[in-house]
């Protein structure tokens, strides 16, 4: 190799690193200061993400809007679950429907629920705390509610217990009438 | 492992009273006055019986969780030989050799009928001589029950003090205190005080 030819590689060299420090100095410049990785994102994709932020605000926004219930006694949050798949009318049993809507259909048994919700009972122990329901009267009710399926009694100790439809089909109850007072009260 | 060497008592008795064979709070095993018993012995020592008469089952198989109770109580007749091991007359049975009155009322004509009829419950319960040594005993307050069911197996249910076992066809439940574990063909459940996983199939 010449001695023209190594000089002209060396001055090469000599530029390349000149122009990768000038181009490190630029990239510095234009970094933001503090720790993590900086990426240029080019300006279309900062478009789409802007606009796309943009569209989750207005989102949470109108959710915002539609869960917050502001009523006469104060703010509250109504909590939305993923939007449910509607069940095809024929796979309703409206039959047990009716019979689940009229076990609950009465206020004594209601009171009996109520009372089991905190963990079960003997007869005796609701009979009780609710002294204005006769014996025979409060045994009948427990069998409505046994049949329905919202109550279950041991055969050894003889407690009641609600079941776990038991304890959902009164607490729907109870949000509805809480619903619809709310709603009369506006 | 030890293997005790079980066999029938040649005599067929009765009970003169109805007996509770097992009571706690979740499951109670009794049987009328006049059912037929044989004794299954060790080493000439009564370890249990085979009942055969009326009698009932009671199994309270419910798990109590924060969401509500899981699963229903179930209540069988017992009509059909049974087996109980760690139950001996010394536990308080009252027990007389039957008659054949006794034996006629329950459809056997001879006493050999009912001991054969025993003896295949004992050997499907683990075979005359081949059964691991449960530790059952009147002292220990050990017990272990196999009941025949309508597809012709074994349920079986073990009892020592505040633990329960019940293995039957399609549902196992075990309780132990206030924990207790249900497996049915339609929930799995399992609850101990404040905490409880439920599956519902």
């Amino acid at each position: 190799m010449s001695d023209e030819l190594k000089d002209e590689m060396k001055k090469l060299k000599e530029q390349i690193t000149a122009m990768k420090d000038q181009l490190k100095q630029m990239v510095d410049e234009q970094r933001p200061k503090g720790r993590g990785i900086y990426i240029d994102i080019p300006s279309p994709v900062r478009d789409y993400v802007e606009d796309a932020m943009q569209g989750v605000a207005e989102g949470v926004h109108g959710e915002l809007e539609r869960s917050i219930f502001i009523g006469p006694r104060g703010c509250r949050i109504m909590r939305h679950g993923p939007p449910e798949m509607e069940e095809p009318e024929e796979k309703v049993s409206f039959d047990k429907v009716a019979a689940v809507m009229s076990a609950l259909g009465h206020e004594h048994r209601l009171k009996i629920l109520s009372e089991l919700m905190s963990g079960g009972k003997y007869v005796n122990e609701l009979q009780e705390k609710l002294s204005e329901i006769t014996t025979s009267t409060l045994s009948s009710h427990l069998n409505v509610l046994e049949e329905a399926g919202l109550v279950v009694q041991e055969k050894v100790r003889g407690r009641y217990l609600v079941t776990i439809p038991g304890r959902t089909a009164y607490k729907m109850a109870r949000r509805v009438t809480r619903f619809l007072e709310m709603r009369d009260q506006e | 492992m030890i293997l005790q060497h079980y066999e029938l008592d040649d005599t067929v008795m009765r009970t003169t009273e109805s007996e509770v064979l097992l009571k706690n709070e979740k499951s109670l095993v009794e049987v009328d006055k006049g059912t037929l018993a044989v004794a299954v012995k060790s080493e000439g020592q009564p370890r249990g019986f085979v009942f055969q008469g009326k009698g009932k089952l009671v199994l309270d198989t419910i798990v109590e969780t924060d969401e509500g109770a899981i699963g229903e109580p179930i209540e069988r007749d017992l009509d059909k030989p049974f087996l109980v091991l760690g139950y001996t007359a010394k536990s308080g049975g009252s027990l007389a050799v039957a008659a054949k009155e006794d034996l006629e009322k329950a459809g056997y004509t001879d006493p050999k009928l009912f001991l054969e009829k025993a003896g295949s419950v004992l050997d499907r319960f683990g075979g005359r001589g081949k059964i691991n040594d449960c530790g059952c005993s009147s002292e220990g307050g050990n017990l272990v029950f196999a009941f025949q069911n309508e597809m012709g197996r074994l349920d079986l249910l073990v009892v020592s003090r505040s633990r329960l076992v019940y293995k039957a066809s399609g549902v196992v439940f075990v309780a132990d205190g206030d924990k207790t574990i249900l497996k049915s063909p339609r929930h799995i459940a399992l609850s101990k005080p404040n905490r409880h996983i439920t599956y519902c199939m």
